[in-house]
């Protein structure tokens, strides 16, 4: 159903009538899908050339970056530690939330729900996924900051926190997530089901003894492909998470992520060529690995479950 | 009996005391997780509520005004400026200017009224635009303090011990953040009468032109790979796998790469930080989504109208231009407009290419430096001081009708399609 020419032997039959209006037609849609794999090696070229300027210089070091435990641009102390450790924080506060959510509704929306109720759910999961997120992060600082405070106390909790920004990265991303889950339950063979289910187990027990063991290379595929989005939201963690690099495992306190340093830098006019420049590039070189190697799992994974139960 | 699970073999050991004894459990165990999962629903469907709920929170509310001259001062004949009408307004206004002459502490300078009177002349204006005119130029109100919503109706005794506190001469007044003057209004250092209009401007162009750069684009590369390669050849799985990766790429890398190539290096044909720039940067953010999305819409027309038009003797091109295009295009356009409008929400690619923060001149063409709403959010959010926060809910409140309309218009015209072809 894909294409018209199943059999390559028959397209060669078809496509010796190709005119040439035909095969310059054919050639401007094939550049409109190189374009795709251009912008690809484009982001590469473009991120690698730029951190080799950055790691070129003769402050970086490329073993200091990884080492480093302190990220100061301004006394040439560039460890990307903090960064990252800040990311991962917020990280997992997001999937700590997210993931036991995104699991419970996935199975209430595919074993559970009427479809009356998924007409209402699954619209309202859009919507909430169709919010920018840079309202998620009015959020964050006019709603979940003031209640973490005045649940932990104002002394406790800073006015700028990984806690406050995770938890509605976590909001974010249960859409996501629970889409994700809910294809991945549904696309499991009916008869796994009807013979739990005519065995005598109940409904509840075949939802989480039978289809959740099943459906879990689907479900680990949706938290790598969660886990990936919430490393790079940006205006959440730019606006709630603070200022200044911090290396804490506090999440009361708050610390600059690698996406929220790269917005500080380059809000307004910063000037070409300089290390705060460069190390732009180094950091999004950094952020691209982790979130495509994140990707490259998810997708994988998804895909040889989807080839099990074919 | 382990756990949560009754096996149906270690069931088939119980005695019937011991069935009905375990049926029991296994019931409340099936209460126990309906209770979690509908608690799960509550959190996911309370959390859009509070997100709605903050934004309005913050959009209307009391804020305490200082204003340069009392305004009850502001008379002309002991009538306040509030009731006189056109005439005694414009005599007002050059009785300020001649005050002003006298005393350059008070009153208008006639420089300042010539400017005005460049834009539109004094006598041209309206009675209500004359007040606004006044009450910016004299009155001068500076906002102190704002209070949300949620305040302003349930806990006024907050306000009334925050007024004690303060000197006199402040005027409490109720406040929509959103008004027309916002949405009209160009940006201004005093947040009292800063509007958003270029943002607006700035954000739809953006739009419109990542629409016409992404769309040709993203239909071309969904035919390609749909109609004319075999999925097996190594291209088309490469361009496949790609794409999916390039859809999880996060957006701020993205705006590096806008800002390394369409802002620095073509300088020369896209004019550095122009709308230009951003629509391209934008097309690129958007293309994946929109290559998926038509793909699935190709996909959706039936084999049988491609095997109708190969039987007739069509050729490849001709097959999806007659038929298989016209087919998906409702969905493909419905599919676009979705994945556009996601651009319209996007901030961090625009904040690294260095859109404008603070813009008072209006867009001059596709090459001029510009603002946008997510931007003027962003300033408003990070703003400590007293309003701005209220000021970006109000902004959010306009970003989200912006993109709420865009998809509305897209399912729309998708129903009335499938109407048409039904008939």
């Amino acid at each position: 159903m894909r294409t018209v020419n199943i059999d390559p032997t028959e397209h060669h039959k078809l496509s010796r009538r190709l005119n040439l209006g035909e095969k310059t037609i054919k050639f401007f849609l094939f550049l409109c899908a190189a374009v795709s794999v251009f912008v690809t090696v484009g982001i590469v070229l473009v991120l690698v050339d730029q951190s080799l300027l950055f790691f070129g210089s003769e402050q970086v070091s490329l073993i200091e970056f990884f080492t480093g435990t302190t990220w100061e641009p301004q006394i040439g102390s560039f460890g990307i530690a903090p960064l990252l450790l800040a990311t991962l924080l917020t990280c997992f506060i997001a999937l700590a939330l997210a993931v036991p959510l995104g699991v419970a509704l996935a199975i209430y929306l595919s074993e559970y729900a009427s479809s009356r109720a998924k007409n209402v759910l699954k619209p309202l999961l859009d919507l909430l996924s169709g919010i920018p997120t840079i309202v998620f992060a009015y959020f964050a600082l006019s709603f979940v900051t003031p209640l973490l405070r005045s649940i932990f106390g104002i002394e406790t909790v800073e006015i700028y926190n990984t806690a406050s920004a995770g938890i509605v990265i976590g909001l974010l991303i249960i859409p996501m997530l629970t889409t994700l889950m809910e294809d991945a339950m549904s696309s499991l063979p009916a008869d796994l089901k009807q013979t739990a289910l005519s065995l005598g187990a109940t409904r509840i027990e075949t939802s989480l003894q039978i289809l959740l063991p099943a459906a879990k290379a689907g479900i680990l595929a949706a938290v790598s492909l969660g886990f990936s989005r919430a490393i790079g939201e940006t205006m959440i963690v730019a606006v709630a998470a603070g200022a200044g690099s911090k290396l804490t495992l506090n999440p009361f306190e708050g610390a600059e992520t690698m996406t929220g340093y790269m917005i500080r830098i380059s809000g307004g006019d910063i000037s070409y060529g300089t290390k705060d420049y460069s190390s732009l590039f180094a950091i999004a070189l950094v952020l691209f690995v982790i979130t495509t190697a994140l990707n490259l799992l998810g997708r994988t994974i998804l895909r040889r479950f989807k080839a099990v139960y074919k | 009996m382990s756990g949560l699970f009754t096996s149906p073999r270690s069931l088939a050991k119980e005695n019937q005391e011991g069935f009905v004894r375990q049926s029991g459990k296994r019931r409340r165990k099936a209460g126990f997780w309906l209770v979690v999962f509908h608690t799960a629903l509550l959190i996911a469907i309370l959390s859009l509520v509070a997100v709605i709920a903050s934004i309005i929170d913050g959009a209307f509310g009391y804020v305490a005004l200082r204003y340069e001259i009392n305004p009850e001062s502001l008379a002309l004949n002991h009538v306040n400026y509030k009731d006189l009408d056109k005439n005694g307004l414009i005599d007002l206004l050059f009785l300020q200017a001649k005050a002003f002459a006298e005393d350059p502490n008070t009153g208008i300078s006639q420089r300042r009224l010539d400017a005005l009177a460049f834009d539109l002349a004094i006598q041209d204006r309206t009675q209500q635009d004359l007040i606004d005119l006044l009450e910016t130029e004299l009155l001068n109100p500076a906002i102190e303090k704002s209070w949300t919503l949620w305040t302003s109706l349930f806990d006024q005794k907050q306000i009334d011990d925050w007024l004690a506190t303060q000197e006199l001469g402040l005027v409490i007044e109720f406040r929509s953040w959103l008004n027309l003057d916002f949405l009209a209004g160009s940006q201004s250092p005093n947040l009292y009468d800063n509007g958003i209009r270029n943002s607006i401007f700035g954000s739809l162009l953006v739009v419109l032109l990542t629409f016409l750069i992404s769309f040709p684009l993203g239909i071309g590369a969904a035919v390609y790979l749909e109609e004319f390669s075999n999925p097996r050849n190594w291209f088309s799985r490469l361009v496949q796998i790609n794409i999916y990766n390039l859809a999880g790429i996060p957006s701020i890398i993205y705006g590096l790469i806008g800002l390394a190539v369409f802002v620095r290096s073509m300088d020369g044909l896209t004019h550095g930080r122009s709308i230009l720039s951003a629509s391209l940067t934008l097309s690129l953010l958007v293309l994946p989504m929109l290559i998926i999305n038509s793909q699935e819409a190709l996909r959706a027309v039936p084999k049988s109208t491609r095997d109708a038009s190969f039987a007739l003797g069509a050729s490849v091109w001709q097959t999806v231009w007659h038929h298989v295009l016209p087919m998906a295009m409702d969905r493909i356009v419905t599919g676009t407009m979705i994945a556009v409008s996601r651009a319209l929400g996007e901030t961090a690619p625009l904040l690294v290419l260095g859109a404008a923060s603070f813009l008072q001149d209006d867009l001059a063409s596709v090459f001029s430096r510009f603002s946008a709403l997510p931007i003027q959010i962003y300033q408003h959010i990070s703003r400590p001081q007293a309003g701005y926060r209220n000021s970006a809910a109000a902004a959010i409140i306009v970003l989200l009708v912006l993109i709420f309309v865009l998809n509305a218009s897209a399912i729309l015209m998708r129903k009335r399609n499938k109407k048409a072809r039904s008939d």
